[in-house]
């Protein structure tokens, strides 16, 4: 065997192995979570290490707690089922170019509007759920968009944000002292104002 | 035959290269790290930490409803200063404007001065733009934004608490002096850091 065709041989055998090891890639698992107990588990514990999808429903159960209960049930249905439909959508479509200042506006609008305790119709409330469930699910399930499970996690995080959202507001509505209604504004105030430097913070 | 097992195991390191493990991109391990740093970051200034004391003494002295509007609304205006300082917005004599706040807000605690609401309202809310912003522009780049903002506005709301709760001492004839006195210390702290700021 001369020397050329040996060279020539060593280089098939090297591509040969290049080419078997780049047909069998690894998933690439990016920001998601994985439990070991399926999708529905795995979107579910997504949702829970995502403060910034946490954060604007607490914001959201304290103001509709402090509006009072015909505001409530609207939202623990209407936000949970926007979630849902825009998860799928989401893990359907994948993700959106959005500015990420954009993540800062549930906060700064729901925590301001907590904070200031101002008087609205059932409706408005409603809309806002509308409009969380709509953005953050639609984030959360274009996050799945390039992994088959897409639709089993949006399930499992919708149970998590029903549960989020009846607790809080639950609390709220049963805060029967003047001070725990102040506090719960003064946490919405907090939220209001994380938002805002999440926003600069964006923006900058 | 030594060249024979390095000429095999070339293609064999290659292959473990390779096959690397899932990617799990942006795995948030900074989260516990962003909130600690955003917590201290307000309450490792002295004269942040007597302005905010100072806030909540003052509320509580003034009562109901500044003691509870003032820490509802403080937060919010904060916040706007640090926005106006994350943006880089000039805003001159910004160490200035803190060391008064001390100060000011020091001297109304210990004379009692007892403004209409909307009154100190305002004074307030220049004063916390004033201390946003100080922390905006200094605020660091590579953090979790969120996790770190979360940790300071908590910090600055529990300053706020301890006013409030040295504060509550005021309904009682020893707790007035108290109360008094600790808006005194919070004017000469101030002071310290005007003369500074001024020097």
């Amino acid at each position: 065997m001369t020397k050329a065709t040996a060279t020539r041989k060593r280089r098939v055998y090297v591509m040969l192995v290049l080419a078997g090891a780049l047909a069998d890639p690894a998933d690439a698992n990016a920001h998601l979570v994985n439990t070991g107990l399926g999708p529905i588990y795995d979107g579910a514990a997504h949702f829970a290490m995502s403060p910034e999808a946490i954060l604007p429903i607490i914001a959201l159960g304290i103001l509709v707690g402090l509006r009072g209960l015909v505001h409530a049930r609207a939202s623990v249905l209407i936000l949970p089922a926007a979630w849902a439909a825009f998860g799928f959508l989401g893990a359907l479509f994948g993700p959106r170019a959005i500015n990420p200042a954009c993540e800062s506006l549930p906060l700064l609008i729901l925590g301001g509007l907590a904070a200031a305790d101002i008087p609205m119709r059932a409706w408005y409330t409603a809309l806002l759920a509308v409009l969380l469930g709509a953005f953050e699910g639609y984030n959360f399930g274009a996050a799945y968009s390039a992994t088959r499970d897409g639709l089993p996690a949006v399930i499992g995080s919708v149970g998590l944000v029903f549960v989020l959202i009846a607790l809080v507001s639950a609390a709220v509505l049963k805060a029967e002292w003047n001070w725990a209604r102040v506090a719960m504004r003064v946490v919405g105030s907090w939220t209001a104002a994380s938002g805002m430097l999440l926003l600069g913070w964006g923006l900058r | 035959m030594r060249r024979m097992f390095i000429r095999h195991m070339g293609p064999f390191v290659t292959t473990l290269l390779l096959s690397a493990g899932a990617a799990e991109a942006h795995v948030d391990s900074g989260g516990a790290y962003g909130v600690a740093a955003g917590f201290l970051h307000p309450i490792t200034g002295l004269d942040h930490v007597v302005a905010m004391i100072a806030v909540g003494l003052w509320g509580a002295q003034l009562g109901k409803p500044a003691i509870w509007l003032l820490p509802i609304t403080f937060p919010l205006v904060m916040a706007f200063g640090g926005f106006l300082g994350l943006l880089g917005v000039p805003m001159p004599g910004v160490e200035i404007g803190i060391a008064l706040s001390g100060v000011l807000l020091g001297a109304a605690v210990l004379t009692e001065t007892r403004p209409p609401l909307f009154a100190a309202a305002i004074l307030i809310g220049v004063f916390a733009i004033f201390h946003g912003y100080a922390h905006g522009a200094e605020l660091p780049l590579g953090e979790n934004a969120l996790f770190f903002s979360l940790g300071f506005v908590i910090a600055t709301g529990l300053l706020h608490a301890i006013g409030i709760a040295i504060g509550l001492l005021y309904q009682w004839p020893w707790g007035k002096i108290t109360v008094r006195a600790a808006g005194g210390a919070v004017g000469a702290v101030g002071a310290f850091f005007l003369w500074n700021a001024l020097a």
